[in-house]
């Protein structure tokens, strides 16, 4: 650097901001204030990109598989629109398709490592996006390509629904389309054993737990709230009002039409035991948090509304007093962010493998615990609107939140894991692709400790002992979370994912045809190794039949794979049938022949 | 080989089959048509065997020639008995409209000395049924649309699932050939009377079912969850794209004008680069890059194909979903002679099947089946595992394959090994014939043709009174 540059002294910035559409604008409905589709910045963390936009963790490629051709890619690095926080949102320009696809899905990622407190790995390269990838109504995550791809369309020229008659539509310009396919792609990072499809609630889980990232990641940029409520007139002050504006957000549009009714719907306890239907019954999962989320939010805001009424906590009608809509719009953010915030922490407490909405609510209770011994409200809300749909966590044995959340080890129970699996993630943040050998040495050594470790102690992780050729127990993730607690200080969980394919239980079952029940747990320690908690998914010992949530875990493997056999249309077709129940997404999407 | 001419490799026919003479005896033929299916049953009757033609086509996955599909064709017309000097089928039944068993039908030429006493379709076939035809018209209309799109979107190694779409079309040549014959047309069951679901022979009548010969419709039901799964999903946005069926490009052998359907170009092709400019972009911002590139670039050849495949996911989805929805129309049938129970699911699925395994008349019927044809030609989803286990004991089998001459080389399911060992297993099957392999010479099993052979034939004999 010669004494001349100007940037010698400065650091590079923290966060890079960019504009986007708030609302679909292929989507919008007439409010009365015109058809101006609300924009609004996000603040995406700021990294040097290549025409396209190619960051280290989001790569734009803008290819149209359909017409075979590229289109012209953005340089966000260009001066002008670093001055301008990037192009103006537009639909004619597809620089700002790219500018906007790579800005929500680094937001999202951002949000996630920001919530779950750790580095999300580029567990096979970073993620690609395609925002012009095919022609069709249709958007997805693909596993094996690790890539986002998304459709355009003409809207039928007779039956254009929202659009207009023949207007194309792109389906990358939904804020909550892209956050809901970011979180597929998360989903596969963080727990790569759910692309097995093992049991009724795993595609329904995809589903409503990218909805439901993609709601509450909407929900919490409070501008968005507020001008809703100033230009378009939207209330904030009742459950259905809270719902209507979900949908408006678009997050019930391409793909989850059924939300659009759900979300008002008042809640059945025995739907779930009749709807199999991936989307129908993730609808469930999504109204269930939706559901704790209002009555959070609203009881949150009954002073302001008492205040504000003359202590009736009846307004007046009319638009509220700006100040009020703001206060309502903070709130609202506020608990979106609490919402978003645990549904990602409650990763950290799910089983590598074969998760269940009834884990999903242990987790949720687990996390919340942690963050917050004495309920808030949160736990109290979570609880009662999983019980009003029929969602528990059986084998708990009791409704009280004490119960629902993981049972704690006793220190004594388990050895220690390595102890140097907190500072080796504390040494590596922040590298992504750029690891150094040294770092890749250590990482390797954890490895090896945490897969002896693991193998020691399979009987305690409700594994069968290790045998390298027909059960195999194998570390599959490992990483050390941080957060703050409640009383300010860091919380650190140190995390191992162990997973055993039981290749003996595929032999003994031919009815599984292939199929290869995968056994896991995930073990959650603290900074010095001690172990907290145990989240095991047991399958049936050698030789045995097992009973109880092992035996009922082959019941049900079993009766996933007939299910796939008797509906699946790809079935005769399949060159490799043990790979049947694999996640796919762009069929899920479709809405085509899922089990 | 002598395609044409009679070769019996191991056994002089047991009776001559055009011979007009008392038998009480029951035979199933399958014909060599590989993948596909062409049965001949040949019931005994009061004057002179009855013959029932259970579909004849062959799939255009099929690369096997052996033996020519229309020496095939024109062998089961020379075989067919006479009747006043001409070849005659009492009762022609087209399980349901795929290529690959209709496709025989195609030319009305080979067809035109012969006569048929009547025609059964599924009720998914009938002419005035406004389900039905709401339900076919959108099942041509999205096999069509698919094919298009398929062939528009030229995507490499697209072929296996062009041939399935190809497969689904409405076969109309096929159809107008069956309407040609003037018979009368039953479509089962009958849309009026769906609960009449077992068809009686009449005494005393020269032609069709003979007298004491009962058949059971077993399939398609008519319920509307079921009819539900008979309609591929409507809405895939290319359809908007495709032009409607009538247009001629979409048949089974024609090329089809690929250029027909142009994706609209966003923003009017305004923005459209090529790889080398959108390299040269890249390429120019390299120095400020954020880590090395990745082997092969950002651009990899591999990733490019990646998309371009994606491009066809809807159309494969679609092609996928009609060939099931199509198998699901299939007629089921469960012919009754004497004590001997004949069944013939055609490519029924899950549908079908459940709604059968659970009605207790029928499941008592099935467990006297003693002959069965392995449905869809022996994949895991014609066949369930329960039909399998509970009701066939002692029964003989026949499989209409041709594991070894597919477009696709990942069709590695068809036949399925695992159902053709369980079949085999515990006495349940105890004669399995495939229409492609030479068994041991028997005396139940009688061939014709050479390896491959033009066909084989099992006999039953008729106890009780038919």
């Amino acid at each position: 650097m010669t004494p001349h540059d100007p940037g010698r002294s400065l650091l590079p910035p923290t966060r890079r901001p960019l504009q986007i559409y708030a609302l679909d604008p292929m989507r919008m409905e007439d409010t009365g204030a015109g058809f101006v589709t609300p924009r609004t910045i996000l603040n995406v963390p700021y990294e040097p990109l290549l025409p396209g936009p190619i960051g280290e963790r989001v790569r734009v490629i803008d290819y149209d598989g359909a017409r075979r051709t590229f289109y012209e890619p953005v340089d966000l690095d260009h001066p002008y629109l670093l001055l301008a926080n990037g192009l103006t949102p537009t639909e004619t320009d597809p620089r700002f398709h790219q500018q906007m696809v790579y800005a929500v899905a680094s937001s999202v990622w951002d949000a996630f490592e920001a919530a779950i407190g750790r580095r999300i790995g580029l567990r096979g390269g970073p993620l690609t996006i395609f925002p012009h990838a095919f022609y069709g109504e249709n958007a997805y995550y693909d596993p094996r390509m690790k890539a986002l791809l998304f459709g355009y369309f003409q809207a039928d020229e007779r039956d254009a629904g929202a659009n207009l008659p023949g207007q194309m539509v792109f389906t990358c310009l939904s804020h909550d389309i892209v956050a809901h396919e970011t979180t597929h792609a998360i989903v596969d990072r963080l727990r790569p054993g759910f692309n097995e499809v093992t049991n009724r609630d795993m595609l329904a889980f995809h589903e409503a737990f990218a909805d439901l990232v993609a709601i509450f990641q909407h929900f919490k940029i409070e501008q968005v709230l507020v001008d809703a409520i100033n230009e378009r007139k939207a209330d904030l002050t009742s459950a259905e009002a809270i719902s209507g504006l979900a949908r408006q957000f678009g997050f019930a549009s391409a793909q989850n039409a059924p939300l659009r009714s759900a979300l008002s719907t008042s809640p059945d306890p025995s739907a779930l035991r009749s709807t199999f239907e991936p989307h129908a019954r993730g609808v469930i999962l999504v109204q269930a948090v939706f559901d704790a989320y209002r009555t959070t939010y609203l009881a949150k805001v009954q002073d302001l509304l008492r205040l504000a009424s003359g202590g009736s906590g009846i307004l007046q009608a009319g638009r509220p007093h700006p100040d009020l809509a703001n206060r309502l719009a903070r709130e609202a953010s506020v608990t979106a962010r609490q919402f978003f915030d645990r549904c990602v922490q409650a990763f950290t407490y799910l089983p590598p493998v074969d998760v269940t909405f009834g884990d999903f609510l242990r987790a949720l209770v687990t996390v919340d615990a942690i963050a917050s011994p004495e309920d808030d409200g949160f736990r109290t809300a979570i609880i009662e609107a999983f019980r009003r749909r029929g969602i528990f966590a059986s084998e708990a044995g009791s409704m009280a939140d004490t119960a629902i959340a993981w049972p704690r080890r006793g220190a004594a129970n388990l050895p220690s894991i390595a102890s140097e699996l907190f500072t080796e993630t504390a040494q590596a943040r922040g590298e992504y692709r750029h690891r150094s050998d040294e770092a890749k040495t250590r990482q390797a050594q954890i490895a090896g400790a945490l897969q002896r470790w693991a193998r020691d102690n399979a009987a305690d992780l409700d594994l069968a002992p290790h045998d390298a050729d027909d059960h195999p127990v194998a570390v599959e993730a490992f990483h050390a979370t941080v957060r703050i607690d409640v009383n300010g200080q860091p919380w650190v969980d140190t995390v191992v994912q162990v997973v055993q394919q039981r290749r003996d239980l595929a032999r003994a079952n031919p009815r599984l045809d292939g199929v290869v029940p995968t056994a896991g747990a995930t073990v959650v320690a603290d900074a010095v190794g001690t172990v907290r908690y145990v989240i095991s998914k047991p399958l049936p010992p050698p030789g045995q039949a097992g009973d109880g949530a092992a035996g009922s875990r082959m019941a049900e493997l079993n009766e996933m794979v007939d299910a796939f056999d008797r509906t699946n249309a790809r079935g005769p077709y399949m060159p490799a049938p043990e790979n049947r129940l694999r996640l796919n997404l762009a069929q899920l999407h479709g809405g085509r022949d899922t089990p | 080989m002598c395609p044409n001419g009679r070769e019996f490799v191991d056994l002089e026919p047991i009776h001559d089959h055009r011979g007009i003479q008392m038998t009480d005896r029951v035979s199933v033929r399958m014909y060599n048509v590989g993948f596909g299916d062409c049965f001949v049953l040949t019931l005994p009757g009061p004057t002179r065997p009855r013959s029932v033609l259970i579909d004849c086509g062959r799939h255009v996955g099929t690369l096997m020639d052996a033996p020519p599909f229309w020496d095939v064709v024109n062998q089961v017309v020379a075989d067919l008995p006479l009747l006043d000097g001409k070849p005659f089928i009492d009762v022609l039944v087209m399980t349901h409209r795929h290529r690959d068993h209709v496709h025989g039908f195609s030319r009305p030429d080979v067809w035109k000395d012969v006569g048929v006493g009547e025609v059964w379709m599924p009720w998914t076939e009938s002419t005035t049924d406004p389900v039905a035809l709401e339900l076919r018209n959108h099942q041509d209309q999205s096999a069509a649309r698919a094919v298009h799109a398929l062939r528009a979107f030229g995507v490499k190694d697209s072929a296996p699932i062009l041939s399935i779409a190809l497969n689904s079309l409405a076969n109309q040549d096929a159809m107008d050939t069956l309407a040609g014959f003037g018979c009368t047309v039953q479509y089962l069951p009958e849309p009026l009377r769906p609960q009449a679901t077992c068809l009686t022979g009449v005494a005393g009548a020269d032609t069709g079912l003979p007298a004491g010969v009962n058949v059971h419709v077993l399939g398609p039901p008519r319920d509307t969850r079921t009819i539900v799964d008979l309609a591929p999903p409507a809405g895939a946005s290319y359809l908007r794209l495709v032009p409607p069926a009538d247009d001629g490009v979409a048949t089974s052998d024609g090329p089809g004008s690929a250029a027909a359907v142009a994706v609209p170009a966003p923003w009017g092709g305004r923005w459209d680069i090529d790889r080398a400019t959108y390299q040269a972009r890249i390429d120019a911002a390299v120095p400020k890059q954020p880590g090395p590139p990745p082997a092969g670039g950002y651009l990899s050849g591999k990733l490019l194909d990646q998309v371009e495949r994606s491009a066809f996911t809807d159309a494969e989805s679609l092609a996928m979903s009609v060939d099931h929805a199509l198998n699901g129309t299939s007629l089921v049938l469960l012919f009754e002679v004497g004590d001997i129970f004949l069944l013939f699911s055609g490519d029924a699925q899950w549908g079908t099947w459940d709604a059968i395994l659970r009605n207790p008349v029928w499941t008592e019927k099935l467990k006297k089946v003693r002959f069965v044809k392995i449905g869809h030609h022996g994949s895991h989803n014609g066949t369930p595992v329960e039909f399998v286990e509970k009701y066939l004991h002692d029964s003989v089998a026949m499989v209409s394959v041709s594991p070894t001459g597919y477009t696709a080389k990942g069709w590695k399911q068809i036949p399925k090994q695992e159902l053709l060992q369980a079949l085999e297993e515990q006495g349940r099957v105890g004669l399995l014939v495939r229409s492609d392999v030479l068994g041991a010479p028997s005396e139940r099993v009688l061939r014709h043709g050479a390896d491959p052979p033009l066909w084989v034939e099992v006999h039953f004999d008729v106890g009780g009174a038919p």
